[in-house]
């Protein structure tokens, strides 16, 4: 009987080792990321009470977020404009935003300490981080959405930095405990960020994807001519436009075309190329954000074609939206989007954020013939209110049909067109179309990034 | 004929250390100031000291690792607690003197292989005490395991299952040999005759029929496993032991089919994140714990482990890892394993069949045990309400648990007459 109770011993010893093994993934491998969650929050402010808090601050040194010497109070000078990029932090109700994701750092446990589980700061003062937020950028794009439910995202499509980051309707951190009982059941759901959860249907401006598809899988359906009657696969446009060629067809927005276009491509081609921009998988983004998806479900031509013109099953992010129009602007290439550029220790930059690469999303001339059907857009197609004195710019309108109301006017564009420095993204809901809600917005913020950022 | 022990003796006073020290910081951590229970790891230390002098004094053989290796978790769970709820603390201590003195009455039964003859009586007395709840049992949380006597709350699977564990031993050592020759053919596989495991197989199915009308899983998975345990160990047939695992996947089958509360908890187990603000809770909780320990822990008295439901009771272990971290959880973990395979050797070493299948039945509890609750809140199994023997709160299994100990000191002394 002994040899089989050595069998037995053996057997839980494996089982102990199986323990010892999943305790060292949760508290060493798995840590960083577990940490983050949203069910820690209150782990997260707990720890928040033993060191003195590090501040937040815009790419060029503002202020945004600080906490008091003597009442420990933390102050958001910009009040409500920085809400969906800082979040909010709390001891009761939690932490949520970079307060969330950069608990930690922020109050003195830099990762490789907070690894080794030290249950103090490594520093009596935490990290303090600097944004590659523009704070000016961050409050027109704020003000402009001001009355509406809506986002904006503002990128530069060379590196993946976030220069702005809006959604409306916002909340004020600083009084987040006092107002929380409201602001939690308001049916605006101002604690939704719309630029990085909220999903929508992306209307037209979904059709730079279709066109990316054709330019890269099947040149010969780009360059040819197409024929508009005003109706396709039970898909309507406003009036017939006749004969026309691809980049025309991306100006005025001719849903037939592409409605036929993507028949012809067929769901498989359109697919795959949305999942060269990450659709339906997780984007490494500082906060939390929501999968797009483009349905693995079969389509029919019907569905296909209204999936070729962003109203099948299709539901996307701003942000999503925001690396798409990103990746024409810069020569293809898809950059991890980057709230934080540096993280100071004790007055020293201690991190400093390369911009990553994420994946190619097109070739280089796939993007430049992109990038003129854009310019297209503006100068003679439904863009054309986006005007900016000696600036070209490539944009897109979109009118998103959905279920909700009037449908969601979306516009995404990037200039100057031949050297693009910054990359738009604004969906306002149920404003009607992009041209004349979206747009007049995107010409602003693009006005001021352009002066803004060199 | 007094013995020296001297082994035991040095090794328990360096757990009196141990036990002082850690006592002591999750005092320092306690938000008031409550002098008067400093006193707590002092009495536990009497009491161990009292058990020790004793055995000394009977001039007792009993491995001399078995005592300081249960201190261990006795001392970190009275820190652990004071940390958590200070009043549990205090009962612990009590259950602790308690179950000190069960331990102690072991050692002077005169011969206990003679138990072998009454397993049918030990079975019966398992049974009355599992089946006792249906009748006068109260419930809480969903399950009615609990009898309630004035002010006290017994949970009668606890016992029942050391019980259960003897009886088996008893049974299987009067037949191991019947079981492993006689069988019948069923085509490939050899089944064992209906004559000798028949009356195993009815009462383990009543068994776990009762803990499944008491939603007490966890009891019924720990039964089985033993059942397992020592029937592999009587007569180690591949067979037996395919037969068994086909049972406990088929009742898990029909216990998922069946029972809406089975559904649940393996319905969270697969996916706890989308579970996590409701029945979910406990469990993505008890991960975070886990995980925001960190190699080293936040350090007694200074994380959150308060932040998960039922912490004290069912996932002291957690509280243990966040605040120790990684190094003293596995600390723990090694503990137990030693003390596991302390109670295998005797086993092993014991010339008594029954003896040693006793040794093996309550050895293999204390490790599935283990294994089950700890494995639970890592989510390596579905969580139940199982106790992490000497180390969670709770009197029942702590009395039990020591009274187990106290077995197993008996068995390692009875049956190595020759070791000094």
């Amino acid at each position: 009987m002994r040899a089989n109770i050595r069998k037995v011993a053996r057997f839980f010893v494996a089982g102990f080792v199986v323990i010892i093994l999943i305790l060292t993934n949760l508290t060493v491998i798995k840590r960083e990321r577990l940490m983050a969650s949203p069910y820690n929050k209150h782990r997260l402010s707990g720890w928040d009470t033993q060191s003195h808090r590090g501040g937040i601050y815009d790419y060029r040194g503002e202020v945004l977020a600080v906490t008091d010497n003597k009442s420990r109070r933390r102050h958001y000078p910009r009040g409500k404009t920085m809400a969906p990029v800082l979040g909010y932090l709390d001891p009761n109700i939690g932490a949520a935003g970079l307060e969330a994701r950069y608990s930690a750092e922020l109050g003195g446990w830099p990762s490789f300490w907070a690894a080794l589980g030290f249950g103090l700061p490594l520093t009596p003062v935490g990290e303090d981080l600097i944004l590659t937020v523009n704070a000016n950028l961050q409050q027109l794009a704020m003000d402009c959405l001001a009355g509406y439910h809506g986002a904006a995202v503002v990128l530069d499509p060379r590196t993946g930095a976030v220069l702005a980051l809006a959604s409306q309707p916002s909340f004020d951190p600083e009084h987040i405990a006092q107002e929380w009982g409201n602001v939690y059941q308001d049916a605006a759901s101002p604690l939704l960020n719309r630029a990085v959860q909220g999903l929508y249907p992306p209307g037209s401006i979904l059709k730079l994807l279709t066109m990316a598809s054709a330019l890269s899988q099947k040149p010969d359906l780009a360059t040819r001519l197409y024929n508009c009657s005003g109706t396709a696969y039970g898909i309507r446009c406003s009036e017939p436009h006749g004969e026309l060629d691809l980049v025309t067809a991306l100006a005025v927005s001719c849903n037939t075309v592409f409605a036929e276009l993507g028949v012809e491509l067929g769901n498989g081609i359109l697919a795959q190329q949305a999942k060269r921009i990450w659709f339906n998988r997780s984007i490494p983004f500082e906060l939390p954000l929501a999968v797009s998806l483009f349905s693995s479900g079969q389509a029919d031509d019907n569905e296909t074609a209204q999936r070729a013109i962003g109203q099948g099953q299709i539901v996307v992010t701003p942000m999503q939206m925001a690396l798409l129009t990103a990746a024409i602007a810069g020569e293809g290439v898809i950059w991890q989007p980057y709230l934080v550029q540096e993280r100071h220790l004790a007055g020293r930059v201690f991190v400093q954020t390369k911009p990553r690469k994420l994946a190619s999303f097109i070739s280089p001339a796939v993007a430049t013939a992109l990038t003129e059907a854009m310019i297209e857009v503006s100068e003679r197609g439904t863009g054309t209110g986006m005007f900016l004195p000696g600036v070209k710019v490539a944009g897109k309108t979109g009118t998103a049909e959905n279920p909700h109301g009037a449908p969601h006017a979306w516009y995404v564009g990037f200039a100057p067109a031949d050297n693009p420095r910054v990359v738009v993204t604004v969906l306002v809901e149920n404003a009607g179309s992009g041209a004349a809600a979206a747009l007049p917005l995107a010409r602003q913020l693009l006005g001021l990034a352009l002066e803004e950022v060199s | 004929m007094t013995q020296s022990r001297r082994l035991e003796g040095s090794l328990l006073f360096k757990a009196f250390i141990l036990g002082w020290l850690s006592f002591f910081l999750s005092w320092v951590a306690a938000p008031v100031w409550e002098p008067q229970a400093l006193a707590y790891p002092v009495v536990v230390s009497a009491a161990l000291l009292a058990v020790h002098l004793c055995l000394k004094k009977v001039g007792s053989v009993a491995d001399q690792l078995l005592l300081p290796l249960t201190a261990v978790p006795l001392f970190l769970s009275v820190a652990i607690l004071y940390r958590l709820e200070r009043s549990k603390a205090f009962w612990q201590v009590i259950w602790i003197l308690l179950g000190l003195a069960v331990l102690l009455v072991f050692q002077f039964i005169p011969n206990i292989r003679k138990w072998r003859s009454y397993w049918a009586l030990l079975l019966l007395l398992g049974l009355v005490w599992l089946a006792s709840t249906l009748i006068w049992g109260v419930e809480v949380h969903g399950s009615k395991v609990w009898l309630e006597l004035g002010p006290v709350r017994l949970q009668p699977s606890e016992p029942a299952k050391i019980l259960f564990a003897l009886a088996l031993a008893g049974y299987l050592s009067n037949r191991k040999e019947l079981l492993y020759v006689r069988y019948w053919r069923l085509g490939r596989l050899k089944l064992p005759h209906l004559v000798y495991i028949g009356p195993l197989v009815v009462v383990l199915i009543l068994t776990l029929l009762l803990t499944v009308i008491q939603r007490d899983l966890g009891t019924g998975l720990l039964l089985f496993g033993v059942f397992i345990c020592e029937l592999y160990v009587a007569a180690p047939r591949w067979d037996y032991l395919a037969l068994g695992l086909g049972f406990l996947g088929a009742s898990s089958i029909i216990g998922y089919r069946l029972f809406h509360h089975v559904r649940v908890r393996f319905d969270i187990w697969l996916s706890p994140w989308e579970y996590a603000h409701g029945q979910g809770y406990q469990l993505v909780q008890s991960l975070l714990a886990t995980s925001a320990g960190g190699l080293f822990g936040a350090g007694l008295g200074r994380g959150w482990p308060q932040l998960i439901p039922a912490v004290a009771t069912d996932l002291t272990f957690v509280a243990w890892s966040e605040e120790t971290g990684l190094a003293g959880a596995i600390a723990l973990i090694l503990v137990y394993m030693l003390l596991i395979e302390r109670g295998l050797k005797a086993a092993a070493s014991s010339d008594d069949d029954f003896l040693c299948l006793a040794g093996v039945g309550i050895s293999s509890l204390f490790a599935l045990q283990s294994i089950v609750i700890i494995g639970g809140a890592l989510r390596l199994l579905p969580l139940t309400g199982v106790t992490l023997p000497l180390f969670n709160y709770g009197g029942s299994s702590l009395v039990s648990s020591l009274a187990a100990i106290g077995f197993l000191l008996r068995l390692s002394d009875e049956g190595r007459p020759d070791a000094g």
